[in-house]
């Protein structure tokens, strides 16, 4: 990846850090929302991540303002979240890992070769959201997390008025048991392709706002290791756990980001990059071992029906 | 002009490629039930084996074939003793056990990194081209020919006439009925994953020995693999067996067709995907029913 | 009433070659207990299954209140009125006894999509209302000072009633219960059937009921139909299959 900050500001450093967690932290989520509580097993979640970040470019380059690239984003993604999900929700966990991960591939491949789409493996490059001119690059970075962490927070806070519903009971409904979810009466596909459109859509929020961030973007940013880095946030956070999965994201983009200053200063025999990856790879499998609910639990489906039950006297005993 | 005679070895060859790879693959899904992306690294470790025999060692390329298979074979049965069997005790679902192969692929591919880098590496040996008629061919390309289909003649002839080639017919096909009547379904699994995983590392091989030699050499052959193993029928030897082939040709036609259309030639493996899409989407059973039941 | 509130005409599903439900025509009159019993493999689960729409039929046609629900998806059979439990229960284990409960509430406005945002008032005030709900039926099948507690945690009796009482919290006019007793020991099991009676009286409500015990049968069910091989053999009020000889054949022979 393209590395936006020049060295010697530590602060910048941090900062820069702080980009990265917060947007991978929404891609996190998005996947959380697909995964951890509705059980879709979405190997392909890089292909929206990229479709935004390349449709809001795309419009930037156009010369629209950002917010109007943003919107663009988020409705092509939702979209191609929509369109690829129809066939591929009816599949079993195994098959749908394999075919979102073919499309990934597909989508890539197309970008990478049509290069009139965006010019291929050149990449193309994308101008800031922030257009006012003439500040520091301190200025500019906390103009930024104030961007992308309202866009976080925004996230963060539609997904959970999704899950702490009755509409999120019946997602983690359908995560446990399609069928018997059906035999009650919901219409499991219909709320599988709805979860994916708006997981794939947020995806193309943390497209929109990586591109304008690190201001180019090519095909060989978006392979299929973005995806497993997003799974690992999820699985290492706790599944069905939103704080859980941004706490996952910041101790992986953490990992990923100290590696980078690790390996400018210091000359170590190793390669702190692969070690970072060995150790990612490792403790994957041990949470799937030992602790697989993650960091942190599923957190509980908190609506107004948790107040009646809390205040619930048997009828026997009221007199 | 289309030089057909080409075009059909050429296909062999991507077929023989294919099932080398995806053979592994179809049984160790049809038996332990998930798909194990961390095949993927069988094939790299064992073609980094047989690169450190031939080119740090300096030995025959023959003996990088042997390293390779006994490479792939210890990493495939750790996988299995190690990561997958413990898992599936503790109760993983098969999401679990996917997510688990990426973490143990990555694990494994970065060591290789590690200890080998990142850079392509290439071997030695020349392979040269020389003509038979109108086909133009290379030592590497007939090599993989002649080892895929003795491969296939042996397994074929451990499925049906070894006391555990019958078991692992029977393994895949009704694991429950099996265990009753005395197989030990454990045992069946471990062989079945070391010679899985033996078969993709020499696959892994000829496909360095062939092209070049990267971490990710063995991602490049997965998701062509997994095509062959849907349209197969999962679990399935003699399924891979005419899927291998089938997409080993659908693939070289359709450069023939994408060079015509004047695309990129980059698209050949979109071939492949687009194959498993459409199979999954419309026929997950692929060939299997075909050849009944599994192996 | 002597309505028929559930038909099925001539109806076949076959896997392979294997006819597992062959030509079955039977129906279920209303506010009564129907029995369905044979022989393991005698193809009753996959007739509920057919019915529920789980499986389409391979031909024939099914009437709930007159009305066509063969080929229909098990969503679809809900709305019209219909509910089922499930032999080996399908609870949602990581969710709470109360949450498996609200999941079955009939029409809800905060399952759809839009609504979570827009008409937050609106379900809010539903999810009061079916809390309530659920909460009564828990406390009628005695599991109430479980609401919280995960659905994995309960023991095998506690999940057939939580799968009872999700039934009956779908406000259905017929349900379809396979083994609704199955494995708890007899003074539960005759609970639970006194239970279905009282709902039968109390709610006028329709039981078509898969069960292998026929003294509980005999109790309770005002009709029983017999299934071997796929087909009904026989259909009568309880001491009349008891005391039929191919029945009885049919049973010893499968022991």
């Amino acid at each position: 990846m393209v590395r936006l900050v020049k060295l010697g500001d530590p602060l910048i450093y941090i900062l820069d850090m702080a980009a990265f967690i917060g947007i991978f932290a929404i891609l996190a989520i998005s996947l959380n929302l697909e995964y951890g509580f509705t059980g879709l097993a979405n190997f392909g979640k890089v292909a929206f991540f990229m479709v935004g970040a390349y449709a809001s470019s795309i419009m930037a380059n156009l010369g629209y303002p950002y917010l109007l690239c943003l919107i663009v984003a988020i409705i092509i993604a939702g979209i191609v979240g929509l369109l690829a999900s129809l066939p591929a929700l009816k599949l079993k966990a195994d098959y749908l890992a394999i075919v979102t991960l073919a499309f990934g591939e597909i989508l890539r491949y197309i970008i990478k070769n049509e290069e009139w789409i965006a010019k291929g493996v050149q990449g193309i490059t994308v101008p800031s959201a922030i257009t006012i001119a003439g500040i520091s690059i301190r200025t500019m970075m906390l103009l930024q997390l104030t961007i992308i962490y309202a866009a976080l927070a925004i996230c963060y806070l539609i997904t959970q008025l999704l899950v702490n519903s009755p509409y999120g009971r019946v997602v983690r409904a359908i995560r446990e048991d399609e069928l018997a979810t059906q035999v009650l009466g919901k219409d499991v596909f219909k709320y599988k392709a709805q979860i994916f459109a708006v997981g794939s859509a947020m995806a193309g929020i943390s497209g929109s706002l990586f591109a304008q961030y690190v201001r180019l973007i090519n095909p060989y940013m978006f392979e299929p290791i973005v995806t497993f880095t997003i799974w690992m946030m999820v699985i290492l956070g706790g599944p069905a756990n939103n704080l859980g999965v941004i706490l996952g994201a910041a101790f992986v983009q953490a990992l990923e980001r100290g590696a980078r200053i690790v390996k400018d200063y210091l000359l170590l025999p190793v390669d702190p990059h692969n070690l970072r990856i060995i150790l990612i790879g490792l403790l994957i499998i041990i949470i799937l071992m030992y602790r697989p609910q993650g960091l942190m639990k599923e957190s509980k489906i908190k609506t107004s029906a948790l107040e009646v039950s809390s205040k619930w006297r048997k009828k026997s005993s009221k007199q | 002009m289309i030089n057909w005679a080409q075009v059909l070895f050429n296909s062999a060859v991507t077929g023989s490629l294919y099932l080398l790879a995806a053979v592994g693959l179809t049984l160790t899904y049809g038996l332990t039930k998930f798909p194990n992306f961390a095949h993927a690294e069988f094939m790299a470790f064992g073609a980094y084996a047989g690169y450190a025999i031939a080119e740090q060692l300096k030995l025959g390329f023959q003996y990088s074939i042997l390293a390779a298979f006994l490479a792939s074979a210890i990493m495939g049965a750790a996988s299995y003793l190690l990561v997958f069997r413990p898992l599936t005790k503790r109760g993983a679902t098969i999401i679990h056990l996917m997510v688990a192969s990426i973490g143990l692929g990555f694990f494994v591919r970065h060591s290789i990194q590690e200890i080998w880098g990142g850079s392509p590496l290439t071997f030695r040996v020349t392979w040269g081209y020389f003509d038979v008629g109108p086909i133009r061919m290379t030592s590497i390309w007939i090599i993989m020919i002649c080892s895929a289909l003795i491969m296939a003649l042996i397994m074929h002839f451990i499925l049906t006439k070894t006391m555990m080639g019958k078991a692992i017919r029977a393994s895949a096909n009704n694991p429950d009925l099996a265990m009753a009547s005395g197989v030990n379904i454990e045992k069946v699994a471990l062989v079945v994953w070391m010679i899985g995983a033996a078969l993709a590392g020499v696959g892994g091989l000829f496909r360095a020995a062939d092209t070049r030699l990267v971490p990710l050499i063995g991602w490049e052959i997965l998701l062509p693999a997994f095509a062959v193993v849907i349209l197969g029928g999962i679990g399935s030897f003699y399924g891979a067996l005419v899927a291998a082939y089938t997409l080993g040709l659908a693939e070289n036609l359709g450069v023939v067709l994408l060079i015509t259309l004047n695309l990129s030639t980059d698209y050949r493996f979109a071939i492949a995907f687009i194959i498993l899409i459409l199979t999954l989407i419309f026929k997950p059973q692929g060939f299997g029913k075909l050849f009944g039941e599994a192996g | 009433m002597e309505e028929k509130i559930l038909k099925t005409i001539n109806l076949t599903k076959a896997f392979g070659g294997l006819k597992a439900v062959n030509n079955v025509t039977l129906h279920v009159k209303e506010n009564t207990i129907t029995g369905l019993i044979g022989p393991n493999g005698s193809g009753k689960t996959t007739l509920f299954n057919t019915i529920f729409g789980v499986y389409k039929p391979d031909q024939g046609e099914v009437y709930f209140k007159n009305e066509r629900i063969d080929g229909l998806n098990p969503h679809q059979v809900y709305a019209k009125g219909l509910a089922r439990t499930f032999q080996t229960p399908r609870l949602f284990q990581k969710l709470t006894v109360l949450d498996n409960m609200m999941i079955a509430a009939r029409n809800h406005l905060g399952d759809k999509l839009f609504n979570v945002f827009i008409k937050r008032h609106g379900w809010s005030e539903q999810e009061e209302k079916f809390a309530e709900k659920a909460l009564e039926i828990l406390e009628i099948i005695e599991l109430d000072r479980l609401k919280d507690v995960p659905a994995s945690e309960l023991s095998g009796g506690q999940m057939k009633l939580l799968e009872l009482g999700r039934a009956l919290m779908t406000d259905p006019k017929m349900l379809l219960l396979d083994e609704p007793a199955a494995g708890v020991n007899p003074t539960l099991a005759r609970r639970i059937f006194e239970k279905i009676t009282q709902l039968r009286d109390e709610l006028s409500l329709t039981f078509f009921t898969i069960e292998h015990r026929i003294e509980i049968l005999l109790e309770h069910a005002d009709w029983v139909y017999v299934m071997h091989n796929g087909t009904i053999i026989a259909e009568g009020l309880p001491d009349e299959i008891v005391n039929n000889k191919m029945v009885v054949d049919v049973y010893l022979g499968e022991v």
